[in-house]
């Protein structure tokens, strides 16, 4: 065979294996092509969404545990960002017309996966502290309980004292949402106890005065806001101890006005049309007026001649601002311009304004 | 020593010619990706899934390393033959499996290193001012390096006696079991011993396996890392001590198996 011959059969094999990688590659290129409509159109023969169905298949944090050999703290990252996922798709169910969200829309039956994944999370990695945190804040917005288990289960966990401090923290936050203010200032009792810092003991305080306030126990209150001011390191905890004082101050005040205005019902069958009506069982009395240690009250002893200067007597709140009277309803409350706090349920809330009414 | 060394640079040599470094490319782009991913899906734990992530891709790309390599290693030679030239050679047995062992560890050290410098330079990128130094992850990085050693030496012993496919079983199932030994305790301490007199025996063989078995969870501070948990002195000493311990009893098992083994 002469060498020219060997050339050409050489160049048609090398054609030939050139033709046949174009096949290959054509066969390859074709079929990925071809792989996304068919999927589609098999897709679209289930009647119903394919999408997988939200399931936990293990419920169980220590089984997943048991399971994660050893990447643990990978598999709770995991089970984290999937609840952080689940929690954001289910809130676009109580998204408004504004696109904020409107949680009254939602309940704890929306998001069935969400305490069972909280909890996977946190018995995989007991140290997972943001998990405990922020997912007591997913779960409030639905279930106190659960949320307040949750941290519950993070605080019996724990030792850093910052931790703890914080676990605390959140917890009272929550039972202050959920309205339950005896365990709200036994909590942020313990944070206070745990502060690392001077600011923090003093607004955790704050906090324990306030929740007693709400709770009904003034008293607690009084000696807790007191003992804050005189003791406070920060200037801001001190003015803040004196404005809950103020507004314990005004709360008996309104009180013992409350009784003066049932004993004028009872003598006049009727409530006075004003304070001007009230002023003279005020002076008759003013001698019986304590508060909730048992102080005389100074509006109606050393102060009575300064707050009770209005040619309309009407008596200044401890702001310094003339205390409200309702006569259809015969109760006192505060004024607009009063700075007395008024977080707690107002006894006298006052009418809705003209505008209020228009809107 | 210098056989030892030669055996152990060829090793070396070998792996790098099997392309295995090549997974740290994957390894690296994982980790990349991460970095930019996380941060949007975790809520601020950017840091915490970063280091899970990479400690668990060293943990896991490391073990493949030693389970694959590990366990080919004395087999290839006998099933090439080329035992016979080698152990022909001034060279002992147990010259030639702790060149083996040291190549391995080598070719896990180089691999190790890279990926934590790559962990280090993706937590540096999303650090933030209250987070704790990236330098941190140092010293559990090192004893997860340890474990990797322990793996090497339990896949090299496997090899020493039995084929490709079973060591690799072996030491796979091997992982399973040494993470559960914690569990083993428990299931032991929970025995009611005093109610059922006959669990006695269970409880003793229960305790025997705890003891015995290597407890890899003894090198994973993967978790108390991310959290920025630091380990103390006396944990990491102690870690390394069981680890070395642990080394020089299943290298003397390998050499001992291996001293006894025909090759006819």
């Amino acid at each position: 065979m002469s060498s020219s011959a060997v050339t050409s059969s050489d160049r048609q094999s090398a054609r030939s294996a050139r033709r046949r990688d174009y096949l290959y590659w054509g066969i390859i290129l074709i079929g990925l092509a071809c792989l996304y409509p068919l999927q589609v159109r098999f897709d679209a023969t289930f009647h119903t969404n394919r999408t997988v169905e939200e399931t936990l298949y293990i419920r169980s944090g220590e089984t997943v545990r048991r399971l994660s050999f050893g990447f643990d703290g990978l598999v709770s990252d995991l089970y984290w960002i999937r609840t952080v996922q689940y929690f954001g798709r289910k809130l676009s169910g109580g998204l408004t017309d504004k696109g904020t969200v409107d949680f009254s829309r939602l309940s704890k039956d929306d998001m069935p996966l969400l305490e069972p994944m909280l909890n996977i999370t946190t018995t995989v990695d007991p140290n997972f502290v943001a998990a405990y945190r922020t997912g007591a804040i997913f779960l409030a917005e639905f279930d106190y309980d659960a949320a307040l288990a949750l941290l519950r289960k993070g605080i019996a966990v724990q030792t850093d004292r910052r931790t703890l401090f914080r676990l605390w923290s959140d917890y009272g936050a929550i039972c202050w949402r959920a309205k339950r203010y005896e365990e709200c200032a036994e909590a942020y009792q313990r944070a206070s106890e745990l502060a690392l810092s001077a600011n923090d003991r003093d607004w955790t305080a704050v906090m324990v005065g306030a929740a007693k306030t709400r709770g009904g126990d003034r008293r607690t209150s009084y000696l807790l806001f007191q003992r804050l001011r005189d003791e406070a390191e920060h200037e801001g905890a001190r003015l803040g101890a004196e404005w809950r004082i103020q507004q314990l101050i005004s709360l008996d005040e309104r009180d013992f006005f409350a009784q003066l205005i049932a004993l004028f019902r009872q003598t006049y069958q009727r409530n006075p049309a004003n304070f001007a009506e009230l002023y003279p069982l005020v002076v008759a009395h003013r001698h019986k007026a304590y508060d909730t240690l048992g102080r005389p009250l100074a509006l109606f002893r050393e102060d009575f001649a300064t707050r009770y200067s209005r040619y309309d007597r009407v008596p200044l709140d401890p702001s310094g601002a003339p205390y409200r009277y309702d006569p259809i309803r015969g109760c006192v409350g505060l004024s607009t311009s009063s700075r007395v706090a008024r977080d707690q349920e107002e006894p006298c809330p006052a009418e809705p304004s003209q505008n209020d009414r228009i809107h | 020593m210098k056989q030892i060394l030669t055996v152990a640079l060829n090793t070396f040599r070998e792996s790098v010619r099997d392309k295995v470094l090549y997974n740290l490319v994957v390894a690296v782009l994982i980790l990349i990706a991460a970095s930019l991913l996380i941060g949007e899906l975790s809520i601020n734990q950017e840091r915490k899934a970063m280091v899970d992530l990479g400690l668990s891709t060293l943990l896991l790309f490391g073990y493949l390393i030693a389970v694959f390599i590990g366990t080919g290693l004395v087999y290839k030679e006998i099933e090439r033959r080329t035992i016979y030239t080698v152990l022909a050679k001034p060279i002992r047995r147990y010259e030639f499996i702790l060149g083996k062992f040291l190549g391995l560890s080598a070719t896990l050290l180089v691999n190790c290193t890279v990926m934590v410098v790559a962990l280090i330079v993706a937590l540096l990128y999303v650090r933030r001012p209250t987070d704790p130094s990236p330098l941190g992850i140092l010293p559990a990085a090192f004893l997860l390096y340890v474990e990797l050693l322990l793996a090497t030496a339990l896949a090299l012993l496997f090899s020493s006696f039995t084929t490709p496919a079973l060591a690799t079983f072996f030491s796979i199932v091997g992982y399973l079991v040494c993470n559960f030994t914690p569990d083993i305790k428990l299931f032991a301490d929970i025995l009611n011993v005093e109610a059922y007199p006959s669990l006695r025996l269970t409880q003793v063989i229960l305790w025997t396996l705890y003891y015995t078995l290597p407890n890899l969870t003894n090198f994973n501070f993967i978790t108390r890392t991310a959290h920025g948990i630091p380990i103390t002195g006396e944990q990491f000493g102690l870690a390394c001590v069981y680890g070395l311990v642990y080394l020089c009893i299943l290298l003397s098992l390998t050499i001992y198996v291996f001293e006894r083994r025909n090759f006819k």
